[in-house]
């Protein structure tokens, strides 16, 4: 008798084990195109409403939570936004007549330039439910264009990639999660290095070599090098702080999304693919 | 069946809770995991297959919404519940007092086990230093929302889900 009882959870715990493991071993050998992805996008399609639903009707309350929160902050940020904008208005003029001299050149050389990129415009639709990354949900999908790795930008600067895409819905990867490293070009100097998150808006840059003259301000682009997961020239943020060793052997350069990354609305999907 | 209906509402309210107003709620980038409270409420009471059971169900739904192979939440799930209720049943007798430090635990060992499942069946990147601040943060979290979470499955499941529920709503 007693042996039946202590069996009996054993048996029961065995089954479930394995059948955990038969579903991973089934998600893993699908790779993409199996039942279990034809699953999350039914649960992901059918939770959305709800989600989207209690959201509506708990927005007002958490907006005005957060605008207390954080009107010391909002003030600030308005005041250089404003300031931002009118150096943007500034920067425009000037960069038009360059963007138009670099599409020439680069259409010389028959490389695509980011401007011409066909893109999907998406809504972001909440965050994703990843503990160990950092993820938002997109409510655009296969039927609309979008596939894995495709790069994803907002505001004109990238925000992430494409890490899993279901018929109407999508999985952006941000760049602020550590685990996504991208590579990336000064503007000033022309020197790579690669950009990794820190959670948050500040990204690290690193690689970068210990000679070279980095300064605050300096824009940061995507490298586009060969077999490079972004095409070249994408804007990624902007050099906010440098700190050099007391050795002068390395330099860690802060840089900053020019998109608030916590806090993204829409973004584009850049229907490109590496070559 | 109404058991069934009640925990799928249980499923629905953590995913919004999780998805609406958790989600916003991050630290250096990391997010709790409420589901993860499933099968430590349904442990505290010392039945193991009751346990597993809920969480195995637990982590499935989770795993629908997450972009770790399906079936890595339920396996971590299954195991966290069996081995809550068995170091409930064997070891410790919560009481209530100590209950939601054991719910805070089990969360940060839940993190954990996501991870090294995710990395053991060829997720790698998801093994990283920062698992570590995930699983303290989630921990954190879920010993907050351990005693409103406990309800709720004692609701779903019926009977008794531990001295927590039982002796906080009586």
């Amino acid at each position: 008798m007693a042996t039946r009882r202590t069996t009996r959870p054993r048996f029961t715990l065995a089954l479930l084990v394995l059948t955990s493991i038969t579903l991973i071993t089934l998600d893993y050998r699908s790779a993409g195109s199996g039942v279990t992805d034809r699953a999350r996008g039914l649960a992901r399609d059918a939770f959305e409403p709800v989600g989207r639903g209690v959201g509506n009707v708990l927005s007002p309350a958490v907006n005005v939570i957060g605008g207390v929160l954080d009107f010391g902050r909002v003030k600030d940020e308005n005041a250089r936004l404003r300031d931002e904008l009118a150096r943007a208005r500034a920067d425009a003029a000037a960069g038009a007549d360059a963007r138009r001299e670099l599409k020439t050149a680069l259409d010389a050389l028959d490389l695509s330039f980011v401007g011409d990129l066909p893109s999907v415009a998406a809504r972001v639709t909440g965050g994703a439910f990843s503990p160990l990354q950092l993820t938002v949900e997109i409510d655009k999908g296969t039927e609309a264009g979008i596939d894995e790795g495709m790069p994803v930008v907002s505001g004109g600067s990238l925000v992430g990639r494409i890490v899993q895409v279901g018929p109407r819905r999508s999985t952006v990867l941000v760049l602020s999660d550590p685990g996504l490293s991208v590579g990336v070009r000064l503007t000033s100097t022309g020197d790579l290095g690669v950009v990794t998150g820190d959670g948050g808006r500040r990204l690290v840059m690193s690689l970068v070599e210990p000679k070279t003259q980095v300064k605050v301000g300096d824009e940061v682009v995507t490298s586009g090098l060969q077999q490079s997961q972004y095409p070249p020239g994408l804007p990624v943020g902007k050099v906010t702080s440098v700190k050099r060793d007391s050795a002068g052997l390395t330099q860690d350069v802060i840089v900053t999304s020019s998109t608030d990354l916590r806090r993204l609305s829409f973004v584009r999907v850049l229907q490109w693919r590496p070559e | 069946m109404i058991r069934f209906l009640k925990l799928g509402a249980v499923f629905v309210v953590l995913l919004v809770v999780q998805s609406r107003v958790l989600n916003g709620f991050t630290f250096a980038g990391l997010r709790p995991v409420v589901m993860l409270l499933v099968p430590v409420a349904a442990a505290v009471d010392g039945d193991a297959i009751r346990a597993a059971g809920a969480g195995f169900v637990a982590g499935l739904v989770l795993d629908l919404f997450l972009e770790t192979p399906v079936g890595t939440c339920a396996l971590a799930f299954t195991l966290l519940g069996y081995a809550v209720a068995a170091v409930e049943r064997n070891v410790i007798r919560a009481d209530l007092w100590l209950q939601p430090a054991v719910a805070g635990l089990a969360s940060a060992v839940g993190v954990v086990l996501i991870a090294g499942i995710a990395a053991v069946f060829g997720e790698p990147e998801y093994a990283r230093p920062t698992v570590l601040a995930a699983a303290a943060f989630a921990g954190l979290v879920n010993l907050v929302l351990s005693i409103p979470v406990a309800r709720l499955v004692r609701w779903a499941l019926g009977g008794s889900s531990g001295v927590l529920a039982e002796r906080s709503y009586a």
